[in-house]
């Protein structure tokens, strides 16, 4: 049981190296020596876990799209309807992203070419953001002339966007630039009938 | 002699981008650049002396379109939120058809943090669309009380957007039609009541290809992602 808790943790702390060593080179440049140094394991504990640098990509995007997930379990569980839902998503997911080095290389790892690799997460978020959209439109929560789709485009544009300027700069992970995304864009996005009243912010007590 | 020489570095920045869109810049090598590009190694050494230098070229001439595209909105007038439009459409398209802009992007992506970025291509297109977004405020263009960061912001996040998850396996007509819903959701919110109808969101003539939805399938720009294709199979 020790042995198998003690493996268990060798392989965490291969994936965080991973993520940082990815984050830091890329994925084409990132060397196997330097994330197992990272983790303060041997290069042979690393291939006893991970048989190439490709499965240590998946490892870490397998453990970025476990923190989606939950992320928009969570948000759809909690929040009063489906735009309150999208909006405390958007907000956890930032939040997430600014402090979970593994969910953002996990991201990054879908917009780097040199991996060949399918941009997985993103298309969970986007899939995710379309499906509480079109919930939306049937309960009647969109405002007239604004349909699900393109709104989907829009918010999935942005939110790709403030990942990417934000791998760079965490100030557009920030609380504050997400509030102000949402002020802008909430307004126009609904229609009566709610059933809260919508914040831009995040849930109270996150 | 001078117009040769020129001719030989913009053959060699155009294979660069193609071996970078393709490759990426880690697995691009300069043997194979200057053999794409018909020249010798010492030619290539001759005009850039290594592989930073041939990608901050290709991210230049990316930036440079970007310039041109920016000056031809501004000579023809074009108001600027309609500006901001059509350089998201001509972002769009970019994306798709041209290797040079690709390769802008990957190279920006795939560099980033490893070496100040000459010219960080998300970066220049923010501060573009912050540019037209200033002259649309200046000219009473935006919506009263909605501030400066928050469109700012969306703006921002909406080009490197684009740029980020959009880039591939959609047609041009596609990525055309997204742009323009994802426009129809924003207009409302940026510009004040009533005025949206003064604008087009769906794409300029110029960026929708020439042979309207199906084009890129013909030579020119198109032509790149056949060869990319050929190559990556030869």
């Amino acid at each position: 049981m020790v042995k198998q808790a003690r493996a268990a943790r060798t392989r965490e702390s291969l994936i965080r190296a991973a993520a940082e060593v990815f984050a830091q080179d890329g994925f084409a440049l990132a060397s196997l020596a330097a994330i197992s140094k990272r983790a303060g394991v041997s290069n042979g504990a690393l291939h006893f876990h991970f048989e190439s640098k490709s499965a240590l990509a998946r490892a870490v995007e397998e453990q970025a799209m476990e923190a989606v997930r939950r992320i928009t379990e969570q948000a759809a569980a909690r929040a009063g309807g489906p735009l309150q839902a999208l909006v405390e998503a958007t907000h956890a997911l930032m939040t997430e992203l600014s402090g979970n080095g593994v969910l953002r290389a996990g991201f990054a790892l879908g917009g780097d070419a040199s991996r060949g690799g399918g941009a997985a997460l993103r298309r969970e978020w986007q899939r995710w953001v379309e499906d509480v959209l079109r919930q939306a439109r049937r309960e009647g929560l969109l405002a007239e002339g604004v349909s699900p789709d393109g709104a989907a485009s829009a918010i999935v544009a942005a939110t790709v966007g403030f990942e990417v300027l934000g791998s760079t700069d965490r100030k557009w992970l920030s609380e504050q630039v997400i509030t102000q995304f949402w002020g802008l864009l909430l307004p126009r996005l609904a229609g009566g009938g709610q059933p809260g009243e919508l914040r831009p912010t995040p849930a109270a007590g996150e | 002699m001078q117009a040769r020489s020129e001719r030989s570095r913009r053959r060699l920045v155009r294979a660069a981008a193609e071996m970078f869109d393709a490759h990426g810049y880690a697995d691009a090598t300069l043997g194979r650049i200057a053999q794409a590009a018909g020249m010798t190694k010492g030619a290539l050494y001759f005009h850039f002396g290594s592989k930073d230098g041939l990608a901050d070229a290709v991210q230049e001439q990316g930036h440079e379109l970007l310039r041109r595209q920016v000056r031809a909105l501004d000579a023809a007038g074009t108001p600027p939120v309609q500006g901001l439009i059509d350089l998201t459409h001509r972002l769009a398209r970019g994306l798709r058809e041209d290797p040079v802009v690709r390769a802008g992007f990957r190279i920006t992506v795939e560099c980033a943090g490893r070496r100040p970025p000459v010219a960080d291509l998300h970066a220049a297109w923010v501060r573009e669309a912050a540019r037209l977004l200033e002259r649309a405020r200046e000219a009473g263009r935006l919506r009263d009380g909605v501030g400066d960061d928050g469109p700012r912001a969306l703006l921002a996040a909406v080009v490197c957007g684009i740029s980020g998850a959009w880039g591939a396996g959609l047609s041009t007509a596609e990525l055309a039609s997204r742009v323009a819903a994802l426009w129809a959701t924003l207009l409302p919110a940026l510009v004040p009541p009533g005025e949206q109808e003064r604008y087009r969101t769906q794409a300029p003539s110029g960026a929708r290809g020439r042979r309207g939805a199906g084009a890129g399938a013909d030579g020119g720009a198109g032509g790149g992602a056949g060869t990319r294709e050929a190559r990556s199979a030869a």
